[in-house]
């Protein structure tokens, strides 16, 4: 039996009120009321619902709500709000369908067959999708029904409905016939009749509306039947996430900056964790002050091991900032997480037990930020002839290595020495007597010769540049220390490469 | 008729026999893994015993010694011993000094190894806090190197010692002089009693020496809050690729078998 369909409208009300209060949520509770244009006479397009109790309405300028009450925050329209909101919307959705369309301005419709057969009943999907709407900042009203518009007027009329099928006409005939929006002439002539509901519409002979209103009217009649057979237009997901925001005044202060920073990556976090991801790299766009138009300093971060951990991000742009401060104060700023997927562990029920690995991530991610990213990782000896060579992998590893899976019993009870490093080797005098090392002196160190070893000469890489013939020795020097060092024979110069320690 | 005693306090009776027969509760670690041991050994037996049984988890433990003393490598035996056993590590070295190869033939397993290079000494605080909060690493090892102590305050050891508490991690200190001071739980102090080369030939002619052996070792607890100090024991390092000779050595002192596995210098041709 073919599954009856079900759309889900998710709307949010007062979209421009909301979109600021997902960036200022200190402005919840307070009279807002937020302008579109340019100075004084800048009408007032969206009023909270406490600026509404003060007697402040729509239509207003900016000069008038202030004199009706002193204190209403007065914000322009902004369109990074807008925008971010509008796409932490989308992700929303597509969390929970992969067939989601864009209504625009603060309504999205989805595909909520599939998804009611995930969370058991459509009520427990509409108090997941407004839990979720928590998490991004966004109060949200969710309806269900068998068409977009009933799934609209469900949401217009309660924050959480779903209609069964086969009660359409029964919950639509009582709603006001403005909750479908029709054109303005329709609308008077409907007025005229004294039509004021849903039910009163759908009551009157369809033909004789037809000939009345025309085309407009028989689509009006269709909606109000809730005869809508039209299909979702999908809209992709998002491969980034981008959250904006202008900046009052230019700052030239690296902590103000960061503190705004904090904010964008607290919403892209949010936004990042709805589709189960995390952050794989950052970018930074940076609208300086004297810049062109259009023109923007960029900084890309690459993420070692992927977090959704805001602190560690923060850091690793602190560091980046710090590194190379911008050239002149910061206008706009842009931050964009390009995702990745967690990498999956599976843990083992038989071996000791490892930390998570979002923990784990978070922690070589601040790592990262504190020794860059060339300075932190999963050591791996390199196939090479070149002593020493090894290269940094990301931790933990994503592959298994050949070793793995060996018991502690597996350590040989005969210890062997360890080498310490000197990096890069360090450039040293050596005295020689018919070849043989009898007096070294470095920095740090130096002395008489006691004992030799050598020379072991090794020769690698004469395909390509870089190529190098060395002669090694060990040495163990009066000092007390026992080094080992090398001739370089293409330079006949000698250097100091490592302790044994 | 029951003892007076349980007839007294039936609950505290009941409670003792279900103890008896079933187990403690925390004891039972069913579909868990296995409880880590609060101690962490190297593997060899000697130094395991001198420990008895090894790093303590939780707390700072300190190794020092002078240049090739062979404090790297023992430190590298204890992140051998842990990570082969599957649990993780994590070295801070601050002087950039680790050697993967050496590591490796010693055996530690790599790709269980976190390691961190932070340039100085106060950022590899900082690192070293970080891992310890992050928790789930067996043996933390923060490798001093020869990188200046200058602005260090010895309240940071303090904070080190209670980020270790609050972990499972045992931190290990590897320094040429003694850090920590009273935070240290266990502190070793290691000297090189004797460089091994290859064969009585090398000791009547030592520039005809051409093969390096390894060291032997003296151990001593410098400081314990659990033993007494001043125990030592003596531990032989070997060179690498010189595995066979030094299997032949049987002890300190003395050349051993070992004199009869003398090769001579080898020529290594790469490419």
């Amino acid at each position: 039996m073919r599954q009856k369909r079900r759309i889900a409208c998710i709307a949010v009300d007062e979209f421009p009120l909301a979109a600021l209060y997902r960036v200022e949520p200190e402005l919840r509770g307070r009279p807002v009321v937020i302008t579109e244009g340019v100075g004084p006479r800048a009408e007032v397009i969206s009023v909270s619902a406490e600026a509404r109790r003060l007697g402040l309405c729509t239509g207003l300028s900016a000069t008038q709500a202030q004199a009706v009450c002193s204190r209403v925050v007065v914000r322009p329209l902004c369109a990074d709000n807008l925008l971010g909101a509008e796409n932490a919307l989308l992700d929303l959705a597509h969390s929970f369908s992969s067939c989601v369309e864009n209504a625009g301005f603060g309504v999205v419709f989805l595909e909520a067959s599939g998804s009611t057969a995930m969370y058991g009943s459509e009520e427990r999907l509409m108090a997941a999708v407004s839990a979720q709407g928590q998490k991004v900042g966004l109060t949200l009203r969710v309806g269900v029904g068998s068409s977009k518009v009933v799934a609209r007027l469900a949401a217009s009329v309660s924050e959480a409905l779903a209609v069964p099928a086969g009660e359409e006409a029964s919950f639509m005939a009582s709603l006001p016939i403005d909750l479908l929006e029709p054109s303005h002439e329709v609308a008077l002539s409907l007025d005229r009749w004294g039509i004021r509901t849903i039910g009163q519409l759908v009551s009157l002979p369809a033909d004789q509306v037809v000939t009345r209103l025309g085309k407009p009217g028989w689509e009006l009649v269709r909606r109000a039947r809730g005869e809508d057979t039209a299909l979702l237009c999908p809209s992709a997901p998002a491969r980034e996430f981008v959250e904006a925001t202008e900046l009052e005044y230019p700052v030239d202060n690296m902590e103000p900056l960061l503190f705004v920073l904090r904010a964008l990556l607290e919403r892209l976090v949010a936004r990042v964790k709805l589709q189960g991801l995390t952050a794989g790299s950052l970018r930074v766009s940076l609208w300086l002050a004297g810049m062109a138009r259009g023109e923007t300093e960029e900084r890309t971060i690459g993420v070692v091991s992927p977090t959704d951990e805001v602190k560690a991000l923060l850091a690793l742009l602190r560091v980046e900032l710090e590194r190379k401060p911008p050239s002149a104060p910061v206008e706009r700023v842009q931050v964009t997480i390009r995702p990745a997927r967690p990498r999956p562990v599976e843990l083992d029920m038989f071996s000791p037990a490892r930390p998570s690995p979002r923990k784990l991530a978070a922690t070589v991610a601040k790592l990262v930020a504190a020794c860059g990213v060339n300075g932190v990782g999963s050591p791996y000896p390199l196939d090479s002839y070149r002593p020493g060579d090894f290269r940094l992998d990301c931790f933990p590893p994503a592959r298994k290595r050949s070793a793995e899976g060996l018991d502690a019993s597996c350590v040989e009870e005969l210890s062997h020495l360890a080498l310490r490093a000197i990096r890069p080797p360090a450039p040293v005098e050596v005295f020689c007597d018919r070849g043989w090392p009898v007096f070294v002196r470095g920095r740090g160190f130096g002395g008489r010769v006691v004992n030799t070893a050598g020379p072991w000469r090794v020769e690698g890489e004469w395909w390509r540049e870089g190529s190098f013939s060395r002669e090694y020795f060990d040495l163990e020097v009066s000092d007390g220390g026992i080094y080992r060092i090398y001739r370089d024979l293409a330079s006949q110069n000698w250097f100091i490469d490592g302790t044994y320690d | 008729m029951a003892p007076p005693e349980e007839r007294a306090q039936p609950l505290a009776c009941a409670a003792r026999l279900a103890l008896t027969r079933v187990g403690k509760a925390c004891g039972v670690s069913l579909g868990l893994s296995p409880l880590s041991p609060l101690r962490l050994g190297c593997g060899i037996k000697a130094v395991d015993a001198l420990l008895r049984g090894g790093l303590v988890r939780g707390r700072i433990n300190e190794i020092t010694g002078a240049p090739s003393s062979g404090r790297t490598s023992l430190a590298w035996r204890f992140l051998a011993s842990a990570t082969r056993a599957g649990e993780l590590g994590a070295v801070i070295d601050c002087g950039n000094n680790f050697d993967a190869s050496s590591a490796e033939a010693i055996g530690i397993e790599l790709s269980r190894l976190l390691l961190a290079s932070p340039g100085n000494l106060r950022c590899g605080l900082h690192c070293t806090e970080e891992v310890l909060a992050g928790g789930g690493f067996a043996l933390v090892v923060l490798d001093v190197g020869s990188t200046s102590m200058r602005g260090i305050a010895s309240s940071a050891w303090l904070r080190l010692a209670k980020r270790a508490e609050h972990s499972a991690s045992a931190l290990l200190l590897l320094s040429s002089t003694p850090l920590a001071g009273p935070s240290a739980f266990l502190s070793l102090s290691l000297r090189r009693i004797e460089t091994r080369w290859n064969s009585p030939v090398a000791k009547k002619h030592p520039c005809l020496a051409t093969l390096f052996c390894g060291l032997v070792v003296e151990v001593r607890v410098r400081r314990s809050r659990v033993g007494p100090a001043g125990e030592s024991t003596v531990v032989y390092f070997t060179s690498e690729g010189m595995p066979l000779i030094a299997c032949e050595v049987p002890g300190v002192g003395g050349g051993g078998k070992g004199e009869a596995g003398w090769e001579g210098p080898k020529a290594a041709q790469g490419g």
